[in-house]
């Protein structure tokens, strides 16, 4: 017990340094040193070096918590849909939210730029609404319908998006970056209403806690526990559905890090998901600020963060394939 | 008590069990005995108020629709036919799992030992499931099944898959149990040695319900299977090729 919880601590510590480093790090470079003075004295009285408060707090600072904010949103999602599919291959995109968003954002890259980010998460709930309703069989949520069902939303839903962008010639280069994912747009706005909608739903999501353990044995011998398995179903994927639509309709699909870091989690901190789940969150906002910062730091300019997850990400994902048996086949 | 009145089930468009209806008292040791695809599982299933079904299951005196999924833990436990889990929790873990009905967060359960003890396992308690053996991994299940301290356990073919040495070891903890003993059996001989009452069923309905140890049953047997058995000294035997 003792050492799992150093474990979470030193994880938190590690996401401190990480978010003092990045804020730290770009075309102005701010000593380390300077960066917690500037931060203390923003709230304590006057700041002596007033650029470096206006670069931390109106440049940087969003960013870099938005990061922070996004990687927490797609681990928690990814240990969601990992646990309650009892499908390590699991992410946070597979009830057809990156197609339901990209869709959104394809539609609203040819009306306004203003309605890209609502139209996004409209759309992405629209696709987690239909892939509910589909694997619905006998009052239950099968989670092997679900999973098919949610390749089928998801193609059906990028085919239409494809054919906009072929068709009425949409800003392709900003429809692109948009699918690659990036943090450019970050503004104190998108962290507070993602802070919020964290703050709601992640709750709901550690509450089911003690279920997600027992969900691992199959639905029948959850159920056999005790387990009303299709309120713990109902409520964790709806809840980190909606929170991931949030962050996807502010800075468009960012893979890997939803898939990968609770395998990273699992491996340091095991099974349980009690310190699963926080060790999976505190992963996936380090590794989320991490590839960011190297996104926005690269010297001929940004590229889109998705392409840095990715880069570390897959070869990590054929590590964890050639290392770990796969698929439960107990269901 | 558990009694089952008219209890229908259909999967799809099939009718697998088809108004079948019983009762069982407390501490009793049934066997389920028939061919594959009699229906014997699914109404384990459906007494663990884990499937669909039309008609009605009373236990302890109240429909279970109207039971909470957790009140029916509290009541029924079901260890399934094959278990695998490729997640790394200890058998101490894995059985604390089954204090859930009673503490939400199981892991703070204590006296579990007891539990372990009772299936000989408790020098098991620091492995890992993913590591154990199948007949180690059937007496997990069963303890897992005591901690949930339920008034029935269902069991679905305990020792199928098991070696001839695990299988008695598994048949002895069941005769053992305090409790009643719901189980589907394909060994006839422990049906016949083990069991209080046998119900013997074929195509979703029930052929007969026997006491253990009856020649009523080894007839029963007969004709469902269309082979003729004797019993020579408590054992199932066929005198001479069908």
């Amino acid at each position: 017990m003792r050492p799992k919880i150093l474990i979470l601590f030193s994880l938190l510590i590690l996401l401190i340094l990480n978010i003092l480093t990045s804020i730290s790090i770009g075309p102005v470079r701010i000593p380390f040193y300077d960066v917690v003075i500037t931060i203390f004295q923003y709230f304590t009285g006057d700041p002596y070096n007033r650029i470096y408060m206006l670069i931390i707090f109106y440049i940087r600072m969003p960013r870099v918590l938005l990061a922070v904010l996004i990687g927490a949103v797609l681990a928690i999602s990814g240990l969601t849909t990992q646990t309650i599919f009892r499908n390590p291959l699991g992410d946070p995109y597979l009830t057809g939210i990156a197609s339901g968003a990209a869709l959104g954002a394809a539609i609203g890259f040819l009306i306004s730029p203003f309605v890209v980010e609502p139209l996004a998460f409209a759309f992405a709930m629209l696709a987690v609404f239909i892939t509910f309703v589909i694997s619905r069989v006998d009052g239950e949520f099968s989670p092997e319908i679900m999973i098919l069902a949610g390749i089928a939303v998801s193609f059906f839903f990028s085919a239409i998006a494809s054919y906009l962008i072929y068709l009425r010639e949409v800003n392709l280069r900003g429809v692109l970056f948009w699918l690659l994912g990036g943090l450019y747009g970050a503004n104190w706005n998108d962290v507070f209403y993602l802070t919020i909608a964290s703050l709601i739903l992640f709750p709901i999501i550690f509450y089911f806690i003690p279920e997600f353990d027992l969900m691992l044995m199959g639905d029948e011998q959850a159920k056999s526990m005790g387990v009303n398995t299709k309120r713990v179903k109902v409520f964790t994927l709806l809840s980190s559905s909606i929170v991931t639509s949030f962050a996807v309709s502010m800075v468009g699909i960012i893979g890997f890090i939803g898939l990968v870091s609770p395998h990273i989690a699992r491996k340091i901190v095991g099974e349980s998901h009690r310190f699963l789940l926080p060790a999976s969150i505190l992963i996936g906002a380090n590794l989320l600020l991490a590839s960011d910062t190297i996104a926005r730091s690269n010297p001929g300019g940004e590229i889109p963060v998705g392409i840095i997850t990715s880069f570390i990400g897959a070869p990590l994902l054929i590590y964890l394939l050639i290392r770990r048996r796969f698929i439960d086949r107990s269901n | 008590m558990i009694e089952a009145i008219n209890l229908s089930v259909k999967i799809g468009s099939r009718q697998i069990l088809k108004k079948i209806n019983f009762t069982f008292q407390d501490k009793e040791k049934i066997a389920i005995v028939g061919p594959n695809g009699s229906g014997k599982t699914t109404l384990l299933r459906a007494l663990g108020g884990m499937l669909p079904y039309m008609g009605e299951i009373i236990l302890d005196g109240m429909e279970i629709r109207k039971y909470k999924r957790q009140d029916i833990a509290k009541l029924v436990s079901y260890v399934p036919q094959i278990f695998y889990t490729p997640y790394t929790f200890t058998v101490e873990e894995f059985v604390k799992m089954g204090k859930y009905v009673d503490i939400r967060n199981w892991w703070n359960a204590e006296e579990i030992d007891r539990y372990l003890d009772d299936v000989g396992i408790l020098s098991l308690k620091a492995r890992y499931v993913n590591t154990l053996s199948g007949g180690e991994l059937q007496k997990v299940l069963i303890a897992r099944a005591l901690a949930q301290n339920p008034k029935i356990i269902m069991l679905d073919e305990p020792t199928s898959h098991l070696d001839p040495k695990a299988a008695l070891e598994i048949n002895k903890i069941i005769t053992n149990l305090d409790k009643t003993v719901i189980s589907v059996v394909h060994d006839l001989n422990a049906a016949y040695n083990l069991y209080s009452k046998i119900m013997v069923m074929a195509n979703g309905e029930i052929f007969g319900i026997f006491e253990g140890k009856s020649q009523d049953f080894v007839d029963a047997i007969s004709k469902i299977y269309g082979i003729q058995y004797e019993i020579m000294g408590n054992r199932f035997i066929v005198p001479r090729s069908p």
